[in-house]
């Protein structure tokens, strides 16, 4: 799979803006060298170095090399700032792939979610019986939209999908799920370089949304949006038109199709999803629905939009080093919580969870939500909080 | 099997900044240059003066070569040491401003630290140090100081050794000196000059032959306005012309100039050479002024309006650190600062315009890139001979390296002095020491460093 890239690995010219880079704007600082040892293969320079020792045949793969090419967030910070166009994501991708492919020992937390996903066809190996969020797929047959949720939506987060499917309701749309059929998007195969079984997870899921008719799908999750609008080639060849959450509520208040009438008094802050912002370029929707809710005082991070530090959360990190994402998580909370807001608000699960847990782990007094969530009680359609 | 240090080396730095993994090893074994690989016996991040210390004291007890790194993107080869032996420091952990002097006007920082993050922490106080900008985003203030590098706006501030008023140094028995006014030990640092000799002199340019710098204390100055621009000139001549005629402007206008082709700036087929200039001032009015003399002697020589890129390049000056990372673009690249007097510019110039006629179905056959610049600092031509080609090519690679070191003796016959280095241009660089000089910092190196541990092999010591 590397060898795919070859061009690129002998274009990189090591100048090391991909290590940090201090420009008129906010610094961008490689969180995965910042959180650990440091060495040049924690980032793109010399992770593409180690490339070329590999292509020449001067390096092998490694149960060591596995652990650094592991601690890399796909953030994408540091493909945005190549001036050398190279794609340091898809190297890398590229990298834990080939390293899949000789059997070397991953992290055990990477193997975990990969044999959790081949046996249980979910990120965290559960049952159906845990499932939280467990709605049955198409009934009345004239549905314009499918709603797929995802692992973490359907395992731990269920509220989001409820606020997600009423707020769709409330707009008017007949909607489905692919139901207790639903498959993990694949996000996390691609992310640890089983290619060739994201494919047979793609095509499963595929299969199902074409039993239905239905033409339009929507996620919760940007990793799920990413998969399957670009990373997935099935999916990409299918013609299908994948959304965002934050891209039809978007669409739902400019058509006003849903009215943000209650107001919510909070001062928040908004955390752009690596998947949704740097890599997808969708920066304006949240904001914009957010600058319509009545009451909110949005403040934003001074790293922001292209320059948005990952949530820890992001390449997998979470299950080869939880230490290390915990790390830059609390780095990103600390830097919202400088801003004095109660609220971290982002539009994605993973997200959503992290900075959950993290909050949790170090007590800061902060609440981390999803987008939905706001709207929801913006809307008045979540009944627990919008007298708030 | 390990290298024999790593136990010792982990109880100095911690377990997590140490390593002989091979694939670290590797991916320290190259700067941004297309010169020979060398791979370390280990690498070694330390975070502290002290830490620095104990591991160069560990060094010199056991034989061990050093080789201080700091940002790596130099592209003139890595320092030799002895492969599968040598221990790299790599210094971007020390990387702290750790004292603004608003009142003596100095700034003292690490010496890991980028200079364009010295850059952006000045700016937001409205101060300046002239900062180097060529090794691009991820060059470091020690990086640049053992090398002597050019700073940016260098037509008003000079070759920026200058600027450097002390440094503390570990030395290579791991001692840790401080030079400048630190000689007296009651007193504080806020000059380079003392009762005695420069010794910060000694380390500006050393290339890390004397020891590893850990802090520099460099001059401030208040934060200029900047405005830049560009003419366009119909030959190489008449831009020279002009950009000589800049350069001895009294009193200075340009506080920095880059004279380059048109298709040295990527503009294929395009006969033009720009001259792009950047003014520095305290308001608009001297902006004016100066933005005024220089079109006067930019029309005097012919002139007139600049192509699209020279307009591109006219708008980086002011914050010059993208002209590397667009050089990035072009593909591998061989370069080299070198400086020239004034009495000889012109003559020079014509005979690297010759050499490259002469070489031109060379660069032609291999398709080999030239990115070259030209400028003036203080009295002298700068002039940077920038070669690019596709590195997967191990035939274009040789013919790059060929043209360059032929263009690279050139320079040496012709009387030039670089202001940056490095193992392999050096090593050309040292050919031509005389006899008495070499001799001089031979016996000043078994001085300092009688193990010859730090370094070794750099400038043939």
């Amino acid at each position: 799979m590397l060898e795919q890239y070859r061009d690129q690995v002998y274009r990189c010219t090591r100048c090391g803006d991909c290590r940090d880079k201090f420009t008129d704007r906010e610094p961008y600082v490689c969180p995965a060298r910042e959180h650990t040892g440091g060495f040049e293969p924690y980032y793109a320079r010399g992770r593409i170095q180690v490339a070329r020792g590999i292509l020449e045949g001067r390096l092998r793969y490694t149960s060591r090399l596995g652990d650094t090419l592991f601690s890399c967030f796909l953030c994408g910070n540091c493909e945005k700032t190549c001036r050398g166009q190279i794609e340091t994501l898809a190297i890398t991708r590229a990298m834990r792939t080939d390293l899949s492919k000789t059997g070397v020992k991953r992290p055990a937390g990477i193997e975990q979610i990969v044999s959790n996903v081949v046996r249980t066809h979910n990120l965290f190996g559960s049952t159906e019986e845990d499932r939280a969020w467990d709605v049955a797929g198409p009934t009345s047959g004239d549905e314009e939209l499918l709603y797929f949720p995802g692992c973490i939506v359907r395992y731990w987060l269920p509220e989001l999908a409820s606020h997600t499917t009423r707020i769709i309701q409330s707009a008017g749309l007949h909607w489905s799920t692919l139901g207790k059929e639903e498959w993990c998007c694949s996000t996390p195969l691609i992310a640890t370089g089983q290619n060739t079984m994201a494919e047979e997870v793609s095509r499963h899921n595929l299969g199902l949304l074409r039993k239905t008719g239905v033409k339009r799908i929507v996620t919760s999750c940007p990793g799920c949006y990413r998969t399957l609008k670009c990373d997935s080639p099935t999916w990409r060849e299918s013609n299908v038109d994948v959304l965002h959450v934050t891209e039809l509520l978007w669409d739902f208040v400019k058509k006003g199709a849903i009215e943000l009438i209650h107001p919510v008094p909070e001062k928040v802050t908004y955390h752009d999803p690596c998947e949704l912002g740097r890599r997808s370029h969708i920066f304006d929707a949240p904001r914009e629905i957010l600058s319509k809710i009545k009451g909110l005082d949005l403040r934003e991070m001074p790293r922001n939009r292209e320059e948005a530090l990952c949530c820890g959360g992001g390449g997998a990190v979470k299950a080869s080093n939880p230490s290390l994402a915990r790390r830059v998580t609390l780095e990103r909370l600390d830097e919202a919580s400088r801003l004095g807001v109660s609220k971290i608000v982002s539009c994605c699960p993973s997200c959503k969870m992290n900075f959950e847990e993290a909050i949790a782990f170090a007590s800061l007094p902060l609440e981390a939500l999803d987008l939905t969530e706001l709207v929801a009680m913006a809307v008045g359609t979540d009944d627990r909080r919008k007298n708030t | 099997m390990g290298h024999k240090l790593l136990r010792s080396l982990a109880k100095i730095v911690g377990e997590n900044y140490v390593s002989d993994d091979d694939f670290v090893l590797y991916s320290y074994s190259r700067d941004s240059s297309p010169f020979p690989e060398r791979v370390p016996g280990v690498v070694v991040r330390p975070s502290s003066a002290e830490e620095v210390s104990a591991v160069v004291a560990l060094a010199n007890r056991s034989g061990t070569p050093v080789i201080p790194r700091g940002g790596a993107s130099t592209v003139c080869g890595i320092p030799a040491g002895e492969p599968g032996k040598s221990i790299v420091l790599d210094l971007t952990r020390l990387r702290e401003i750790l004292d603004v002097n608003e009142e003596n006007m100095t700034v003292t920082v690490e010496c890991g630290a980028s200079w364009s993050k010295l850059y952006y922490e000045l700016g937001k106080l409205s101060l300046y140090t002239p900062c180097v900008w060529f090794p691009g985003y991820t060059g470091t203030v020690g990086g640049s100081i053992s090398e002597a590098g050019n700073p940016q706006f260098h037509q008003e501030y000079g070759l920026f050794g200058r600027h450097v008023l002390s440094l503390r140094v570990v030395l290579p028995n791991g001692e840790i000196v401080q030079t400048g006014s630190a000689a007296n030990a009651h007193g504080t640092i806020f000059s380079r000059y003392t009762h005695g000799p420069d010794l910060t002199g000694l380390f500006i340019g050393d290339h890390g032959v004397f020891g590893v710098k850990v802090e520099a204390t460099l001059r401030l100055f208040p934060l200029s306005k900047t405005r830049s621009g560009c003419f366009g000139f119909p030959d190489a001549e008449s831009a020279f012309h002009a950009l000589y005629n800049l350069s001895r402007l009294q009193p200075i206008a340009t506080a920095h100039t880059v004279m380059r082709s048109a298709e040295a700036m990527g503009e294929k087929g395009v006969d033009v050479w720009n001259l792009a200039y950047c003014v520095i001032g305290a308001d608009e009015k001297e902006l004016d002024q100066k933005c005024g003399r220089v079109a006067r002697v930019c029309e005097d020589s012919g002139g007139g309006k600049p192509t699209e890129a020279g307009m591109r390049y006219a708008d980086i000056l002011p914050r010059p650190w993208d002209i590397c990372s667009m050089l990035a673009l072009r593909g591998m690249t061989c370069s080299y600062d070198h400086i020239i007097p004034r009495d000889r510019s012109l003559a020079y110039f014509r005979k690297i315009l010759g050499w490259y006629d002469s070489h031109a179905q060379d660069f032609k056959e291999y398709n080999i890139g030239r990115y070259d610049w030209y400028g003036f600092v203080e009295n002298s031509l700068i002039f940077s001979p920038y070669f690019a080609f596709d590195d997967s090519n191990p035939s274009a690679r040789k013919k790059a390296l060929e043209l360059f070191h032929e263009v690279l003796h050139l320079a040496v016959r012709s009387g030039a002095i670089f202001v940056f280095a490095d193992q392999d241009v050096g090593d050309i660089a040292a050919s031509a020491f005389p006899p008495t000089y070499l001799n001089l910092l031979k016996a000043m190196k078994r001085a300092v460093d009688p193990g010859n541990i730090m370094n070794p092999r750099m400038f043939r010591l």
